[in-house]
């Protein structure tokens, strides 16, 4: 009977009597097999922010974070969105009656409103601890085409500032909202699945391709993002100019990435004794469980937030743990000089030369003052779209719809414990009045020995019950999505107006304010003493043909400080910035190899000499810790120390 | 306007810091009699900015060649009119007169230039409205023409090793297209503020177009009635005896509650 029952959750079942009768018990008595709907209330993020150690941060035109999130849906993105919502659900498969229920739909337009109003408490709390104009916050319209299927496109330029760290943002729920009191992500009420991916430059992190942190489910995906990231760049440089690449949201890349090839990659756990290894730190899928009292009165009172307590301060310390931990030069070199690229094309090759000539100085400082210009205008766009989403009308209700569905499911968990009890009393009965023979002589056996049938029937009686109490408990849930419905479809259409008419305002606004000051600093310049050759030949040693170098130049060949790149889009390839001579690496720079079919590139910084390390040698493999290394000619030669060893300056 | 004036003091300070290059003995500076603080804060910084780049052996040099006054007597206290320096006649006709007076200037800074420098931040903190009177960009605009009149008089004078002199002059002439470009990003800074406030009081922080969509919802007490709605839920659900009290958005419930 049991078995048979669609309402008795799977994990409860099991095959022996004894065994079944402890584990209902103990399941649907103590811990209920219908599920509560709880979380954790902890995450695995602490806060162990310092205030007496802030991150350093020199006076730079750059940001130093970027917080991007999916805003809007576009029209013709809809159908598709919902549909790899319900395909790639995470936590289970949903049915596929279910994926055209449109409770799912109104599942996938709940996640999307919530990610906008949950980014805001990440974007506030950095924003706090961090200089002014260094966090910028980047919306992104999901949109679809047949060429390219599901992607998203940002809706302000905010991507086009360097920045140390990119935060990919978002939160989660199940889609079948049926499931809502088991164990699948959810975010409803007082819970929270948030998602959460960190990435940087790949020279930031060669051996992982710029990817630092990701939410367990997204791995995969994220990795294959920033390999496919890591390859086009490579192609850029190659083919220079040509366009530049623009990542999609990692979220909606894993939604359009339907049953993708399982990849490896190099990961590590947050709490990893071993934290110095080169790998990508997994954030593990977590419902994180907010302050009830809080959420509660949260459409009244709102002075304390209570994501920010529950998640948000030990995201943000995390945050800025691997801010102070990184090498800023390192991460914003080449976000750098992508960014040059886009408005002085000259200035962005004699930057990788290294010149110290007066007229590259005074150049680069008019063109950071531009860079820092812009920064401050999106930072100032940032805080307009966290004022409309956050402390505006559409923040306040928000938090009511919050507060209401976490009334609904304080309703739900009431009726989930009842039924749990009457459940877990019918369940014992019966299987007390079936095995009763066979269990005598324990505990539970002596309390159910002298059960009569009178109290069999009454145990029937009980599940039938129990039975009738979940299904109106399903029916709550179910009532509640949709008189909420036409509430959420006002606020996303609210938002998606207000965010449209942003972008316009702000797109035409932007295109004026990029028109004046591009007039301004093309007015302003003056010569270049120094040039940068770009047909330059840069050579390596196990690659036959010729590759570009960006630099210092002598009879065609690489000589002096300059970017070198060679290599097939499938083949090995060899990237190096630094000191060349002949065409070759030498002296101190720092390599970037990859070999052919592999994902994940060696990084070697140090000496070099004929293209090869030559000397004391830093080297990053992913899975292992950094090693200093003494070579010869390319080949090991012992190991050195860190005092011995000269770093690249970027 | 003033924030700028202050951002460009703090400009200055950085750019006397970064052009200084070495210390020398100190001897008191005289006063700059007669002359008010604006007029006194004009003067030292034109000097220091004068000064800057000169390696003490060339001045040396120049000062052996010229008989100019003594650096150290502190009762001298020589000022430097730009006019002497523009005007074509005297960069001709008059060159040892324009290099003499340019060496004293130079041979005053180098002897006391901790001294200048103690004075100059002594009349930004006591007389803030007359440094902001002073117009940065003019003074270092008048510093370049002093100093490009007086490396285009000496690049034909005879004197010493003709290598060391263009060796010095052109580390000299360094200085001077230094502060020419700082001058000029101090102006396309001052520019590029305006614009970018422009804009964004354009198009930053506007919130009309949201507020706009909020005044012409038609229908937003609805949502306190949905919220109502579902709160009766939860007392039907709650299995109470009895009808549910009436309450608005009751009716909601059998009207938009449809459970596909």
């Amino acid at each position: 009977m049991l078995q048979s029952s669609p309402n008795v959750n799977p994990r409860c079942k099991t095959g022996a009597p004894w065994v079944l009768l402890a584990a209902l018990l103990v399941c649907a008595w103590l811990t209920g097999c219908a599920g509560t709907a709880r979380g954790t209330k902890t995450s695995v993020y602490k806060d162990t922010s310092d205030a007496a150690n802030p991150v350093s941060i020199l006076p730079r035109a750059e940001a130093m974070i970027v917080i991007r999130y999916p805003a809007i849906i576009s029209a013709e993105a809809e159908h598709p969105f919902y549909q790899a919502f319900g395909n790639n659900a995470i936590g289970g498969t949903v049915p596929i009656d279910v994926k055209l229920r449109t409770d799912t739909t109104r599942v996938a337009q709940a996640i999307i409103a919530k990610t906008n109003y949950f980014a805001m408490t990440l974007y506030r709390e950095l924003r706090e601890k961090l200089p002014p104009d260094t966090v910028l916050l980047s919306p992104h319209m999901i949109v679809w085409d047949k060429e390219n299927g599901l992607h998203s496109r940002p809706l302000l330029a905010s991507e086009q500032i360097p920045s140390v760290l990119t935060i990919d943002f978002g939160v989660y729920s199940y889609p079948d909202i049926r499931e809502i009191m088991e164990s699948p992500p959810l975010t409803f009420g007082d819970i929270v699945t948030p998602l959460f991916v960190v990435h940087s430059n790949r020279w930031l992190s060669p051996t992982t391709n710029g990817l630092l942190l990701a939410s367990e489910p997204l791995l995969q995906s994220s990795w294959s993002l920033s390999v496919q990231q890591a390859e086009k760049q490579f192609i850029s440089m190659v083919k220079y100019p040509a366009d530049g690449y623009q990542r999609n949201l990692d979220f909606i890349n894993f939604l359009n990435t339907r049953n993708p090839a399982p990849v490896q990659v190099p990961s590590k756990a947050v709490k990893d004794s071993n934290g110095d290894v080169l790998a990508v730190e997994v954030y593990p899928l977590e419902k994180v469980q907010m302050d009830q009292t809080i959420v509660a009165g949260l459409g009244e009172n709102h002075s304390v937030d209570p994501f920010q307590q529950a998640f948000i301060n030990g995201a943000a310390s995390r945050v800025l743990d691997l801010l102070k931990n990184v090498d800023q030069d390192r991460a914003l070199f080449f976000a750098r000089q992508a960014t040059l690229q886009r408005f002085d094309p000259e200035l962005a090759n004699v930057v990788m030369a290294g010149s110290t000539d007066e007229s590259v100085r005074s150049r680069l400082q008019l063109a950071a003052a531009l860079i820092e210009a812009e920064k401050k205008f999106l930072s100032g766009q940032s805080q307009s779209v966290y004022q409309g989403t956050y402390s505006g009308d559409y923040g306040q209700k928000m938090r009511q719809m919050i507060a209401a569905e976490f009334g609904m499911l304080e309703e739900r968990r009431h009726l989930a414990r009842v039924q749990n009890m009457t459940t877990a009393l019918a369940v014992a009965m019966l299987a007390g009045s079936v095995y009763g023979t066979a269990v005598s002589g324990t505990v539970v056996a002596a309390a159910l020995q002298n059960i009569t049938s009178v109290l069999v029937l009454g145990s029937i009686w009980a599940t039938r019950s129990s039975m009738k109490t979940r299904t109106k408990a399903g029916t709550v849930t179910e009532k509640f999505m949709a008189l909420m419905a036409p509430e959420l479809d006002r606020q996303i259409a609210v938002q998606v107006e207000w965010l449209e008419s942003k972008e316009e305002i702000t797109a035409r606004g932007f295109a004026e304010f990029r028109d004046k000051t591009a007039s301004l600093y093309q007015s302003r310049v003056r010569s270049l003493n120094t040039n940068s050759d770009d047909r330059c030949v840069f050579r390596h040693p196990s690659i036959a043909t010729p590759g570009r170098w960006y630099g210092a130049c002598h009879d065609g060949l690489a000589q002096g400080r300059g970017y070198g790149l060679v290599g097939e889009e499938a083949g090995e390839s060899v990237e190096y910035l630094g000191d060349a001579k002949n065409g070759l690496a030498s002296g101190t720079g720092a390599m970037m190899v990859r070999q052919a079919g592999q994902a994940s590139p060696a990084y070697y910084e140090g000496q070099f000499g004929s293209g090869q390390p030559d000397g004391v040698v830093r080297i990053e493999q992913a899975g292992s810790q950094a090693r200093i290394l003494r070579f010869k000619a390319g080949t090991e030669a012992g190991k050195a120390n860190e005092t011995q060893w000269q770093k690249l300056k970027f | 306007m003033a924030c700028r004036r202050f951002g460009r003091c703090i400009c200055m300070a950085t750019l006397l810091q970064l052009l200084a290059l070495n210390a020398w003995s100190e001897v008191s500076p005289g006063e700059p009699a007669g002359l008010t603080p604006a007029e006194q804060y004009r003067q030292y910084n034109l000097m220091l900015m004068v000064a800057e780049g000169m390696d003490p052996l060339f001045l040396g040099e120049l000062q052996a060649t010229r008989q100019a006054p003594a650096a150290s007597d502190p009762a001298h206290f020589p000022q430097i009119n730009v006019d002497d320096f523009q005007t074509p006649l005297n960069r001709i006709v008059d060159q040892d007169a324009l290099v003499g007076n340019a060496v004293a200037v130079i041979g005053y800074v180098h002897a006391n230039r901790k001294n200048i420098l103690r004075a100059v931040d002594e009349i930004a903190q006591t007389r803030a409205d007359a440094v902001a009177s002073v117009d940065l960009v003019e003074m270092a605009e008048d510093a370049i023409i002093v100093r490009t009149a007086l490396t285009s008089t000496l690049e034909y004078q005879d004197g010493g090793s003709a290598h060391a002199w263009a060796t010095y002059l052109q580390a000299y002439q360094a200085k001077t297209i230094y502060l020419r470009n700082v001058m000029e990003y101090w102006a396309f800074s001052e520019e590029l503020d305006t614009i970018t406030e422009d804009a964004m009081d354009t198009t930053g922080g506007r919130m009309e177009a949201y507020q706009r969509l909020l005044e012409d919802e038609p229908a937003m007490d609805s949502f306190k009635q949905h919220l109502q709605a579902v709160e009766n839920i939860y007392w039907l659900s709650r299995n109470k005896k009895g009808k549910p009290p009436k309450l608005p958005g009751a009716e909601l419930i059998d009207s938009e509650a449809q459970v596909d």
